[in-house]
Order: structure tokens, then sequence, then C-alpha cells
């Protein structure tokens, strides 16, 4: 997801230099190229977060389009009275960008992990929130961030994800992602987490199940007509999310299921995640693996 | 503007401000005495910022950090034309267009203020974002010695530093107290001189009610050939201007009742 990222913004750049990146202290690897290309659009502005976003503030208030990059709780929670006040409140046309969604730093702990931040920014008004599920979603949303013109905070995995989206895909913010267009179950999931639930929708296709794969990357503001419609063509929802159930986007759509339908939800319980483990460890520690998933849905289809 | 039309501009201010806070009933007009001042000489003698220009990217922007005092900004808008006269007795008022705290939504405001820490960063981003552009245009920040508190202030004042922003000027409220108590009593702002120095600026020092020391400064950093940003230490009193306010620690929150405000008002004569 950070290679599709960079790729789309240096391909933008060129077109439009008025793009500036801010990063605090992070992007070893991932801007070396861009920051020797363009080192009037690229700033390292130390381990300082709280200026960082401020300096955003103020660098959009001169007309740049401000990309700020660091680890999730980083540059969200350590600055999140600046994402509040200087960008929110004033409207402004800044992303914050966050990698390492979910558990994707694994092993480094609950100081880089990311299982509340949605929960911690949703409640902000006038920001948006992005959390792509593969690296074409990303590349989709970040192309159509740079005609939005308002905060946005786009949440992202780490490198390699598996893409389950189709070369051809053509998401902008706000839409609902299709997948797999099936009927009665729909799985619906953001983030890089999508990796286990595809595995559990294929799974489930060798059961003889042909539930809908729907990927939903603009968790604020909700679409709330196609929510909507997800509720009338479907008889099971099963919301599946690398986050604390507080907050997350299950919550968020759970009060749209207005004719009862019947509504699961796996998330992660509201603690912090105390052992160690790389992602993959900690997913079948926390019960979102492919495998505890797939059993626990099967169970419930049986019924 | 000479000293006479400045001491006279101020002290109309003053009592606008005493007038409007006195029936609102708001607070901080200890922390819009001590700025009020300085800000007034910037306003009315420095800044490329006026009813004509305050949109032209060109203009000057001043940014108070220090968001409690912003009365003294909406006061001077007012005076210069900018905002009615109406939107000016709104303040802090049921229904009122003007927060007790600085709002980017008024013309002529540059920026939403009034959580401490957070305006020195972005005066710091419209500033290197001018410098980007080659824009000649200046910024003035204004914090208090309270606000230095903050971490952020110190994150902002490296960044500073580090990137030359020789077209931003931090002037520093120093009036000794904050919300509680003297600020020497809080934290360590003894050594607050000493550490402003030690980051890598133009320092200077002055009484922030000296219309010639102002002056002064000012026309020194005109003069800079260095490319260092500019900070100013003001030493300045809260409450400046009125005797009974004068370094109160009440009147960061008290609004004078009706025998007070007529006293202040005979002060100002």
């Amino acid at each position: 997801m950070k290679t599709a990222f960079i790729k789309t913004l240096t391909e933008e750049i060129e077109k439009n230099p008025n793009i500036i990146v801010l990063a605090g202290d992070l992007g070893f690897s991932v801007f070396d190229e861009f920051k020797e290309k363009y080192p009037d659009n690229f700033f390292n502005m130390g381990i300082s977060e709280q200026n960082m976003i401020g300096v955003a503030a103020g660098l959009s208030l001169i007309g740049k389009k401000v990309f700020v990059y660091s680890i999730i709780p980083f540059v969200t929670f350590r600055c999140l009275e600046q994402i509040r006040n200087d960008l929110c409140y004033q409207d402004l046309d800044v992303v914050v960008v966050g990698v390492g969604s979910g558990v994707s730093y694994g092993s480094s702990g609950f100081s880089h992990q990311a299982i509340d931040d949605i929960g911690a920014l949703k409640s902000i008004p006038g920001i948006t929130i992005l959390s792509p599920s593969d690296p074409l979603e990303v590349k989709c949303l970040v192309k159509d961030s740079f005609s939005y013109n308002h905060p946005i905070y786009l949440r992202l995995g780490k490198n390699s994800e598996k893409i389950v989206n189709k070369n051809s895909l053509n998401l902008k913010i706000k839409e609902i992602n299709y997948i797999f267009k099936g009927e009665k179950i729909a799985l619906i999931t953001y983030g890089n987490i999508i990796e286990e639930v595809y595995e559990v929708y294929l799974k489930l296709l060798k059961k003889g199940y042909t539930p809908s794969l729907i990927s939903i990357p603009t968790i604020k503001p909700l679409n709330l007509t196609e929510i909507k419609k997800i509720y009338e063509k479907h008889e099971k929802i099963i919301v599946i999310e690398e986050h604390n159930r507080i907050g997350g986007l299950g919550e968020s759509i759970f009060p749209l299921n207005e004719k009862n339908v019947s509504f699961f939800h796996f998330a992660i319980k509201d603690e912090f995640i105390k052992k160690v483990g790389s992602s993959k460890y900690l997913r079948k520690m926390i019960g979102l693996d492919s495998l505890t998933l797939f059993e626990k849905i099967n169970k419930i289809l049986e019924k | 503007m000479e000293q006479n039309n400045f001491t006279k501009k101020c002290k109309d201010l003053r009592k606008t401000i005493l007038k409007i806070i006195s029936e609102s009933k708001a607070s901080h007009i200890g922390s819009m005495f001590s700025c009020l001042d300085i800000i007034t000489y910037l306003y009315y003698k420095e800044m490329n910022f006026s009813k004509e220009n305050y949109l032209f990217p060109e203009r000057d922007r001043f940014i108070l950090s220090k968001g409690h005092a912003s009365l003294v900004i909406y006061s001077i808008l007012e005076d210069l034309g900018i905002l009615s006269k109406e939107t000016l007795l709104s303040y802090y008022k049921d229904g009122g267009e003007l927060i007790g705290h600085l709002d980017h939504k008024i013309k002529g405001v540059e920026v939403s203020t009034g959580a401490l820490g957070h305006g020195l960063a972005m005066a710091a981003g419209i500033a290197l974002g001018n410098k980007l552009n080659k824009v000649n245009s200046k910024t003035y920040c204004l914090i208090g010695d309270g606000e230095c508190n903050e971490g952020s202030i110190w994150e902002s004042l490296m960044f500073i530093s580090e990137k030359e922003l020789k077209n931003l000027i931090i002037i520093i409220d120093a009036n000794k107290l904050q919300a509680y108590d003297y600020c020497e009593t809080i934290l360590s702002n003894k050594k607050l001189t000493e550490m402003l120095k030690a980051i890598n600026l133009n320092y200077y020092e002055i009484d922030g009610h000296n219309f010639s020391e102002i002056k002064n400064t000012f026309h020194k950093i005109k003069n800079n050939q260095n490319k260092k940003a500019n900070i100013i230490f003001a030493r300045t009193i809260k409450g400046k201007g009125v005797s009974y306010m004068e370094n109160k620690l009440e009147w960061h929150y008290k609004s004078p009742k009706e025998n007070e405000l007529k006293q202040a008002l005979e002060e100002l004569k």
C-alpha cells in the first residue's frame, strides 16, 4: 500500500508541483526516490507531530496540497487536537497518511498498533476517513484525494498486500466497492484484513454459498443510500474489521439496519493487545484469521 | 502614526474592549491588555494589511496564538472597517457571530486559535509556504509566556530555526502571569529567555508597552541581512492601562462591574 501511495503521488506531482509531503522522520525506502527528485516538495519534519500538523495547516492556507506521513498512532493520537482544531475546524485540504493499520506492526507492540484510531477520529466533525483494502483501492482513493479539498485521514497497511480488486477498478471517495456481487450473505470489510476475508469468501464458495464481498473504504462520511441497499439485498450482514469493536465501521452501520436483518460483527475486543507476535500470529490470537473467521461464519450460516 | 496618535489609538481600543467585556461578562481582559499595544503597532504601523488588501495573497499576516486575546483583533478589524460594529458588539453573546476565542470564519482573521500551542506551527507553515512561493510578505505570530509551557511551541521553534524562516517574526507577550499563578512559580520560566536565546533566531528583548522600543525593534528586523527568523521577547504587564487590573491574576477571569468600568474609562481619558 505504501508503494501504491507513493507511486500515485509521484505521477501526480509531475502535473501538480503544488504538492508538499511532510514526513515525521519516517519513510525510509518509501520516499528515497521522491525526496531526491523533488527536494522542494518533501520535508522531514523530525519527531514532532504536533508541529507537523500545524505546519501542514499553514501550508494549506497558502494553497499547497499537503500530505502528512507517519505511523498511525503518532500521526493521529499524538496530534489529535491539531487534527481537530487546525485541520477539521478550518476545513483544510490536508491528507493525514498513517501506516500500519490494525496489527500490521504486530511484534512492535501496542504503541505502534492501530486498533483504535478510527474511533478516536470518527467523532471529529468534517473529517473523511479512508481505509482502503488493497493497493488498487489506495491508488484510486489517493487520485480522488487530489481534488477533494477537505481534511482526510488515509489509513494504510504496510507493503505487499494481496490485490483482491480487478486492475480496471474505478473507485471514488464515499463509494462502496462490491468486489463480488452475490446474494443473501454480505461480507463487509475494509483495510488490509481483506486478505483474510477474501480467503473466507473462497471457502464459503466451496461450501456452496454465494456471498457478496464488499469493501467500504470510506468509513466517514458513510454512503447511507448504498449501505441501506446492502441491508435490502441481503439476509445476513457480516462485518469484519481489524479495529476495536467500539468506534469502528460495524458500530456506524448497525443503526442503519432498519429491517432487522441478521447482523454479525467480528472485531477486536475492547482491550489492548499485550501478547507478542507477527500480524499473522496476532490475527489468529484475536480470531480475525481466515480459518477462525470461516469456522465461526460457517456455524452462523448452518443455523 | 507617531507616538501621540498611537497612544490615543491604544486607549480607544482599550475603552472599546472594556465596554464589551463589561457588558458580555467575558473573561481574559488582562491577557488582552498586555499584548494590545504591540498588536496595535503592528496593524497600524507595520503590516501590509488593510480593508482593501486583507484578502490579497501578498498581505502580511498576523497570527494570534493566544486566542483568548481575540477581542483585540476583533476590535482592530472593526476599527479598520473590515468588521461591522454590530458584529463586534455580538462578541460572546447568545446568537452572536464572535466566539470568545479567535475564529477564521470572521473576515480579516487568519486562523482559528483558542487551544494554546497551535498558532506558531500554523504561522510557520504560512511563512514556509510564502518562502516556497517566493511571495514577499511577512508573518507575525504572538504567543504568551504561559503558552511556552506547551511542548508544541518548542517543536515549532526548532523547525523555524532550522528552516531559516526570515519572513517570520515571533512575539512573546511576557506578562508573567498565566491562568492560575505566576509563570515563574509553575514551570521553569525563570530560564525562558535563556532557552529562547539558545535557539538560533534573531533575539530581541523590549518593553512591550514602549512605542520607541517597539518601533526600533521592527526597524532593526527590517534591516537585518541574515537569514534567521526573529523573536521578540516583549516584557508586558497583564491588565496594562487600568490601575486595579495591572498584575492581578483575577483579571484573567473577571469582567468589570459598572463602577469598575466607570473608573477604568476615567483612567483612560
